[in-house]
């Protein structure tokens, strides 16, 4: 790996994880769904900060030169946590079309029972 | 049977006056619940001062999302049946008699108002789709459903638990083909439908489009992957 690549690396993983820790600290974000982020950006710091991790997994996979399996992580990580939260979207839109639903359902029959008095 | 008729509306201010009123007044056998799905006009207005038993949804949901409404109206009052009724007067109630008749006949657990039991399917490029989904449904449950994407459905105690709540069961032919390979009863009752008196259909070009595909998707590919339980 490049000085310039371990230095991206290293810069953005650490101003990323700065940026999570902040959102937690104003309560933007749930505990629990920060965990992701901060563990994915620790990952990146100790990838650039020691790049013999990065060396010897690539030797390991067989990979031609580390930054592809950067790269390649990057993607997989990503697109699993893009599928993941595709997941949540669909509950929540689920969760707030049954609250709307049961909502106007119970005010019609609130309706109609104030009617019959 | 105790039935309901429960008629989805978005944005259908012209036409729901009309609608409704022919209900009250041509079948007052009947009970019916207006669904409006978060509509932008006047339709809720309309509804209120009119005083239509109105379920009224204070954002768009979709079509399904407001059908699915009238599906747990129907369990939490005790229905014995419900019917999908269009709020722009395409569907015509003089049939639902026999729609009901027939269910019980039959013991159905779905009974689909179709344009092409005993007419014939003419061939237009409007009737495509419905070609095309008929086949999809063909091919994978073996069974013939001459008119798929009529909007006309009625649906028996059993059915309305399982739509009302459950996710992934939209008032679509999809649906149909999913129930059926679950065991469900279907069959169809002839009917004729009117042309729309007024607003502009919901179905453009590029809608069709997405429409047909995820239909097709849904039937051919991911109906296998659902698990099959009644």
């Amino acid at each position: 790996m490049s000085y310039y690549l371990r230095t991206v690396l290293l810069a953005a993983s650490v101003l990323s994880l700065l940026y999570v820790l902040s959102k937690i600290r104003k309560a933007q974000i749930r505990l629990e769904d920060s965990l992701f982020w901060i563990f994915l950006s620790v990952i990146f710091v100790v990838m650039g900060a020691f790049p013999q991790v990065v060396y010897a997994l690539t030797r390991l996979i067989g990979f031609q030169a580390p930054v592809n399996l950067i790269f390649l992580m990057m993607i997989f990580i990503l697109l699993i946590k893009v599928f993941l939260s595709s997941i949540k979207i669909s509950q929540l839109e689920n969760k707030l079309d049954t609250l709307v639903q049961e909502l106007a359902v119970a005010e019609n029959l609130r309706e109609a029972e104030e009617k019959e008095k | 049977m105790k039935c309901l008729i429960i008629i989805p509306a978005y944005n259908e201010a012209l036409n729901i006056e009309q609608v409704v009123d022919r209900l009250t007044k041509e079948y007052p056998q009947y009970d019916y619940v207006v669904v409006n799905d978060g509509s932008k006009d006047e339709t809720a207005a309309i509804c209120r001062k009119r005083g239509y038993n109105l379920v009224d949804l204070k954002v768009n949901t979709g079509l399904a999302g407001a059908f699915q409404t009238g599906m747990k109206y129907a369990y939490a009052l005790g229905y014995d049946c419900a019917i999908q009724f269009d709020g722009d007067g395409q569907h015509n109630p003089d049939y639902i008699a026999d729609m009901i008749a027939k269910m019980e006949q039959e013991n159905l657990d779905i009974v689909i108002g179709s344009r092409f039991v005993t007419e014939k399917k003419p061939i237009s490029a409007r009737m495509i789709g419905n070609t095309l989904i008929e086949g999809c449904i063909l091919l994978t449950t073996g069974k013939r459903v001459k008119d798929p994407t009529s909007g006309m459905r009625l649906f028996n105690r059993r059915m309305i638990k399982k739509l009302a709540y459950s996710m992934n069961y939209g008032p679509e032919p999809d649906t149909i083909a999913y129930l059926i390979n679950c065991g469900a009863k279907v069959a169809e009752c002839q009917v004729v439908m009117n042309e729309r008196t007024a607003g502009e259909s919901y179905l453009n070009f590029t809608r069709t489009i997405r429409y047909m595909t995820t239909v097709c998707c849904s039937i051919l590919i991911l109906q296998w992957f659902r698990k099959k339980e009644l």
